[in-house]
């Protein structure tokens, strides 16, 4: 189990560390994508068999998402803002992007959380130069 | 201190760095300056790619290449893409919630607790 505390955040940043927690972190993401890829919720919504399981892997991955987005709070600022706009959820949309705190904590901890969803695009692709 | 603000108890350095394996010179032209890299990627990807490339307090290589490459694979398309259809697709199914429904390589959880 891998698991970092605030306590060890804290420690990472003092003990210049970050570029290592952001690598862990992008693994995150890569096994999120996996695991969206190898789950197919798009392709289980079409049928009323097993719709229920893809809404399953949606709500899993909305979690996966809360998770993976505090932990790079304090370093993606506008993408984090982003995000707590997308899940329109109080708790997450109170946490500052400080590392330490109760907010950032009770955010963590939430383990089931109910989500007005409001998609938008993260980071726009770049124009291609020339 | 005469703002009124404390004062910070550690200041992050970094080393040096060279730009595509060249130091950084007025003759080369070749300086890096933050305010246009922050307008042209953005802060975030800036940022992502300063952290997560170069290691504080040693040298390092700075590559325009690579911050484009941090930037398109793993903001723009390895998360962005991930949060996009992840929200998009539970959006349009009435998903409401996010649930823990299994067990997981947790980043975040204490192990204090």
């Amino acid at each position: 189990m891998l698991s970092l505390t605030t306590d060890i955040l804290d420690d990472m940043i003092d003990n210049k560390g970050i570029n290592h927690i952001l690598q862990l972190r992008y693994r995150g993401v890569q096994a999120a994508n996996i695991y969206m890829q190898s789950t197919e919720p798009r392709v289980k919504l079409k049928s009323a068999d097993t719709a229920d399981e893809a809404k399953q892997h949606l709500e899993f991955l909305l979690y996966v998402i809360k998770q993976l987005s505090l932990l790079s709070a304090p370093f993606l600022l506008e993408g984090f803002a982003k995000i707590q706009h997308i899940l329109g959820n109080d708790t997450i949309s109170n946490v500052s992007t400080a590392v330490s705190g109760t907010t950032w904590s009770e955010a963590r901890n939430l383990e089931e959380f109910d989500v007005t969803l409001s998609p938008d695009i993260l980071y726009q692709k770049l124009e291609p130069a020339g | 201190m005469s703002a009124g603000y404390e004062l910070p108890k550690k200041e992050i350095l970094t080393g040096f760095f060279t730009v595509d394996g060249q130091k950084m010179s007025k003759s080369l032209g070749n300086a890096v300056k933050p305010h246009e890299l922050i307008e042209k990627y953005g802060r975030d990807a800036a940022a992502f790619y300063l952290f997560y490339d170069l290691v504080i307090g040693s040298d390092g290589d700075f590559s325009f290449a690579r911050l484009e490459s941090c930037r398109e694979s793993m903001l723009s398309s390895g998360w962005g893409n991930l949060v996009s259809r992840v929200s998009k697709l539970a959006e349009k199914n009435g998903v409401s919630r996010g649930v823990k429904h299994i067990e997981c390589y947790d980043l975040c959880k204490d192990d204090k607790e």
